[in-house]
């Protein structure tokens, strides 16, 4: 018997063609990378510590399937033939009989089928947010929250028509321009939607990039606002004058016209505003169980599933380059248009208003306003701009949600 | 048209919805603020 047989892994590696291997071990080095990052914090440790072995897991776990299950993944009728696969997940599998047997096999398959291919992953971690968010901020100055919000989805709106011209698909291209919006739950929702054969790597790519929102964004600030206006004082917030009942019939009125305008979308609306409610109502109970156990445990299977996505088959796609410029192109693109938007309300407030807080209109909640105040603290440390960037960032999350609806909507039928 | 006028023309369409739905939410929180007891006065 030759060794390698008993070895597997190693087997299926040594016999795979060159790019197939190449790739492997290139995505176990990343995913080595990847938990390296989040252990230094320099990425989101919560999401890519898992994400990181899954990938490194799925990438030296290959072995040859027996031939019935290599049947049903590869929908080939009944063939003897055995092909290189995981006992992980099968993502591409749909035909009932065969997704059936797969469930059986797949130790992740019955998470994936009935969490994430549904998008209810997605809605768990945005009830999680919604817990999170205090719509006092917002509500305390819509107008100003929402115009910088809606200057901060340049990426999002420029990119899906430039990726086209790059020559990816309508559905493709939106997905991806979703990354500009910084919401990872609402990458997943519109890429299920519209691109199922390429979420998996605009996930992973959305994921990747809005943890270097930490490091990017400062730069940018730096780059394109003067010292001078970043050390810009803002006026004493009153936020706390706003009412819980006031906040909760925002969420109700809310929920209701966005679902009404936006059916598609209604699953993440809902999400998103019973978290805000909950937190509104004081419902304790349901808060720690959303804002604890819930929120933690999606963000894990979120992270591991992901991970154990990551097949060289998968990511050797030959759109992913495409998708890796857009990605980062669209995040780019979000970031300057906020900053822009800081820029228009700095000249109609007469040179008082601190244009830094654009950025935090990106709505990667909470580290773009992080990312502002630290920056702005730097410059002075007197200046306190983070109730006006929470107002913002709140207004990203639901323009950001009417943007996904919106995408969905028209492309989903042509 | 071609497919990426037709993508230009999407984009357009739909950052304009979303502006306007976005100002009518604004709108609407600016009322709901007025009308249960948040800040009296305007931003």
């Amino acid at each position: 018997m030759n060794v390698l047989e008993i070895f597997q892994g190693l087997d299926t590696l040594v016999n795979a063609p060159l790019p197939v291997m190449l790739t492997r071990i290139g995505l176990i080095l990343l995913g080595c990378l990847v938990i390296y990052l989040g252990k230094k914090g320099i990425l989101e440790a919560l999401l890519m510590i898992p994400m990181g072995l899954g990938m490194i897991a799925v990438n030296a776990g290959v072995l040859l399937l027996d031939p019935i299950t290599s049947d049903h993944i590869r929908h080939a009728g009944d063939t003897a033939e055995r092909i290189p696969g995981t006992l992980v997940c099968a993502p591409l599998v749909e035909k009932s009989e065969s997704l059936m047997y797969i469930l059986q096999i797949d130790f992740l398959q019955p998470i994936y089928t009935f969490a994430f291919s549904n998008g209810l992953i997605a809605c768990l971690v945005f009830m999680g947010i919604g817990v999170l968010l205090d719509v006092g901020y917002l509500m305390q100055r819509p107008f100003q929250s929402m115009i910088l919000a809606l200057f901060a989805e340049l990426g999002t709106v420029l990119v899906y028509p430039i990726g086209v011209m790059m020559g990816i698909t309508p559905g493709q291209s939106a997905s991806i321009a979703m990354v500009g919006g910084a919401d990872g739950p609402m990458v997943l929702f519109t890429s299920l939607m519209l691109a199922k054969e390429v979420f998996v790597p605009i996930c992973v790519i959305a994921y990747l990039y809005l943890g270097l929102t930490y490091g990017l964004y400062p730069f940018l600030i730096r780059a394109l606002v003067p010292k001078k206006l970043r050390m810009i004082e803002m006026p004493k917030d009153n936020s706390k004058k706003i009412s819980s009942s006031a906040k909760l019939a925002f969420a109700v009125v809310a929920c209701a016209m966005l679902s009404l305008l936006f059916p598609v979308a209604a699953p993440l609306i809902l999400s998103l505003f019973v978290g805000v409610a909950i937190r509104e109502s004081k419902l304790t109970a349901y808060i720690q169980l959303l804002d604890g156990p819930l929120l933690y445990a999606s963000t894990l299977i979120l992270g591991l599933v992901l991970g154990a996505l990551c097949e060289a088959s998968t990511i050797l796609n030959p759109t992913v380059l495409t998708l890796l410029v857009l990605g980062i192109l669209s995040l780019l693109i979000s970031g300057i248009g906020g900053l822009i938007g800081g820029y228009v309300l700095y000249f109609i407030s007469g040179k008082k208003y601190n244009p830094v807080i654009g950025i935090a209109a990106v709505s990667c909640v909470p580290t773009t306003v992080k990312v502002a105040q630290k920056v702005v603290s730097k410059d002075n440390p007197r200046a306190i701009i983070i109730p006006h960037a929470l107002g913002a960032n709140i207004s990203g999350v639901i323009t950001t949600a009417i943007l996904c609806a919106l995408y969905i909507v028209v492309l989903k039928g042509s | 048209m071609n497919e990426v006028e037709i993508a230009w023309a999407n984009a357009g369409v739909i950052y304009g919805l979303a502006i306007a739905v976005s100002m009518v939410i604004a709108a609407i929180v600016s009322l709901l603020r007025n009308l249960l007891g948040g800040l009296k006065d305007d931003e």
